[in-house]
């Protein structure tokens, strides 16, 4: 696929674009039902290809009319805003719309090659991301051009206690803010400093040592334009048996269940990458990110819509550490501890039984003889 | 589904329970001794099919043993089966669940060790003794060691919820077995310690147990089959499982008072206060 548009020339015969343009809008107007990724589209591949085609045409549009000097990845992500708006109706997932925005930059690039391979996306809102890094200086400078390619329009990296070379291999960028802790914060408190001075519309949280590409940070960011408050990694394919599961597994499965929301599984706000909105930001507060369990606890109890619409698989690249490994390590148990804070706060909230039935023993008694 | 149960259930081992089965046998008259070393508590509700067996195996467990029926809001003659029988019963029209019928027993109890089963269950004999000599050797809760199916992706809420206590609690070891579950056998110790009311919320009572210091062990595994208590099929289920996952949460919140916030574990020396 991806050969196929780097040969695809950026100039058709306008007659075949006209036409391919109409083929296009007329696909485009078939309703979409909301919850059915697969289905979505009902064209074949061609016509995946045929959108992409025209991405790259409008791309190189985008680019071509105007001067040399006023190329730049804010231009494209503009341009690629107002085609999309004007173009493109109906939902795509995830996936298509991160073909076609590389198509778009493809073609854009054509003239603007200084610009490599930014990733446009049709967002509404403006959008930050959080990175927090301990000691990182040999994988920084790799997430972070990763999350250059992307349209942020700022890049936070809160360097929690990093007495390695991290400070200096955040290279130095209008985008970039460094905020820099020579003390240890402790767990999560980076991630929660990094949203209180994030001021888009939608908060991207990742880590400092977590090579992830920008296609794959997309959806997240997507997911949230659209309209999703918490959307997580999901990581249900990786969940092993209940009866392999490790303690914290069950922790984050029990929390959700105990929050009405078993259908999220084990994923977690503890895990990376994860976005949220700006009103899950204004309607749990930063210090809750503290503690995540806490904050998800928050976002469930106030009704916000947390999702779990992508897999990343960050388990085969993380960083083994001592402290991280092994039954009952201190990290778990750290995590059980936030756990128990999490389910105290929606204690406080809905009351000690969280809402469930309060049936009197008498009555279930009744109910479990069958009368 | 049930297949795979049943699978399950030889393999652990080979005890064969009888559910609602009338067996048609001549039973004995029970004999209460006078000063029990072992009261065996068993509520009824409607069981007179399965009492007689049930009543049977509980009088074979120690010679010295007293058995109480709670016989609970029953209409199909279950107090009398459990008079005629010989039991000593206490009789109540409204239905009081087994979590209450198993606190009134416990309260009338006078062995040192007190042994809940129940009445819809026969369970042999000799699968209930090494309950029994668990606590004559020094432990304070036998718990039944069956933690109910794990084997898929995902488990049943009430299992998650066991487990999950009782790895809060410290005592991952316990997996996921419960006060809920039957059988069950308590010292006179952690019945002190616990007290009578926590018996009516087993979460609780077994939060308890363990936060106490009490010796809280599964000694001995009888595959009780299906999610104790969860025993009905159809929408019933729905609301069972929403009270034990109450009674869970009851038992988490007692920890949290009794441990602090965070049950005890630390958060690594989080700076709290950076962040405004």
């Amino acid at each position: 696929m991806r050969s196929k548009l780097h040969r695809a020339k950026p100039r058709k015969n306008q007659k075949t674009r006209i036409r391919k343009f109409k083929r296009l809008r007329q696909i485009r107007k078939v309703p979409h039902s909301e919850h059915s990724e697969g289905q979505k589209l009902t064209e074949t591949r061609s016509d995946q290809a045929v959108i992409e085609k025209m991405a790259i045409e409008a791309g190189f549009l985008a680019s071509s009319g105007i001067h040399e000097g006023e190329r730049s990845c804010e231009h494209m992500q503009q341009s690629l805003k107002s085609w999309y708006r004007h173009k493109m109706t109906g939902e795509m997932s995830f996936s298509e719309v991160v073909q076609l925005s590389l198509a778009f930059s493809r073609g854009y690039t054509v003239t603007a090659r200084q610009l490599g391979d930014f990733l446009p996306l049709p967002l509404h809102g403006t959008a930050s991301v959080i990175i927090t890094a301990s000691n990182e200086e040999k994988t920084l400078p790799s997430v972070i051009a990763q999350l250059r390619r992307l349209p942020f329009h700022e890049i936070i990296v809160v360097l929690n206690g990093c007495t390695d070379g991290s400070y200096e291999a955040v290279e130095d960028h209008p985008s970039v803010i460094k905020l820099n802790y020579p003390d240890r914060l402790g767990h999560d408190v980076g991630r929660a400093i990094g949203a209180s001075a994030a001021t888009g519309d939608i908060l991207l949280f990742t880590d400092g040592d977590l090579p992830l590409r920008a296609e794959e940070l997309a959806p997240y960011i997507i997911s949230v334009d659209r309209g999703d408050d918490v959307a997580l990694n999901n990581l249900s394919p990786y969940l092993p048996p209940f009866s392999e599961q490790d303690e914290v597994s069950r922790s984050k499965t029990f929390l959700n269940q105990c929050l009405g929301r078993s259908d999220l599984k084990a994923n977690s706000m503890t895990a990376v990458p994860h976005a949220l909105s700006r009103r899950a930001i204004n309607t749990i507060g930063t210090a809750s990110l503290i503690v995540p369990p806490k904050a998800q606890a928050l976002a469930l109890v106030h009704g916000l819509k947390v999702t779990a619409p992508y897999t990343v698989d960050v388990i085969r690249n993380n960083r083994v550490r001592s402290g991280n490994t092994g039954a009952g390590n201190t990290v778990a148990r750290l995590i059980t501890g936030d756990h128990i804070e999490a389910i105290g706060e929606a204690m406080r909230i809905k009351g000690i039984r969280l809402g469930f039935k309060t049936l009197s023993r008498s009555e279930l008694a009744k109910v479990r003889n069958g009368i | 589904m049930i297949r795979k149960r049943k699978r399950n259930t030889r393999k652990v081992s080979k005890v064969h329970i009888h559910r609602k089965r009338a067996v048609r046998k001549t039973v004995q008259r029970l004999h209460n001794h006078p000063e029990p070393l072992v009261s065996i508590i068993i509520p009824a509700m409607n069981e007179k099919a399965t009492l007689p067996d049930v009543l049977r195996e509980a009088g074979r467990v120690h010679p010295r043993s007293e058995i109480i029926v709670i016989a609970n809001g029953s209409t199909d003659g279950t107090p009398e089966v459990a008079r005629r029988l010989g039991a000593k019963l206490i009789v109540s029209e409204t239905p009081l669940g087994h979590d209450v019928g198993r606190r009134i027993g416990a309260s009338v109890a006078k062995g040192s060790i007190l042994l809940f089963i129940d009445a819809d269950m026969v369970i042999p004999a000799k699968q209930l003794r090494p309950y029994v000599d668990a606590v004559v050797s020094g432990v304070d809760v036998a718990l039944n060691g069956y933690s109910g199916p794990t084997a898929k992706k995902k488990s049943h809420p009430v299992v998650v919820a066991k487990y999950v206590l009782n790895a809060w609690m410290l005592r991952p070891d316990l997996q996921g077995t419960s006060m809920t579950a039957i059988p069950h056998a308590l010292s006179r110790r952690a019945l002190d310690v616990i007290g009578l009311e926590s018996l009516e919320i087993p979460p609780l009572a077994q939060a308890k147990a363990v936060a106490w210091g009490l010796n809280v062990q599964a000694v001995h595994t009888v595959p009780v089959g299906r999610l104790n208590p969860i025993r009905r099929k159809n929408g019933d289920e729905d609301i069972l499982t929403s009270l034990v996952a109450g009674d869970h949460l009851e038992a988490l919140h007692w920890l949290i008072q009794h441990r602090g916030v965070r049950g005890g574990f630390d958060d690594l020396g989080r700076l709290r206060d950076k962040v405004r």
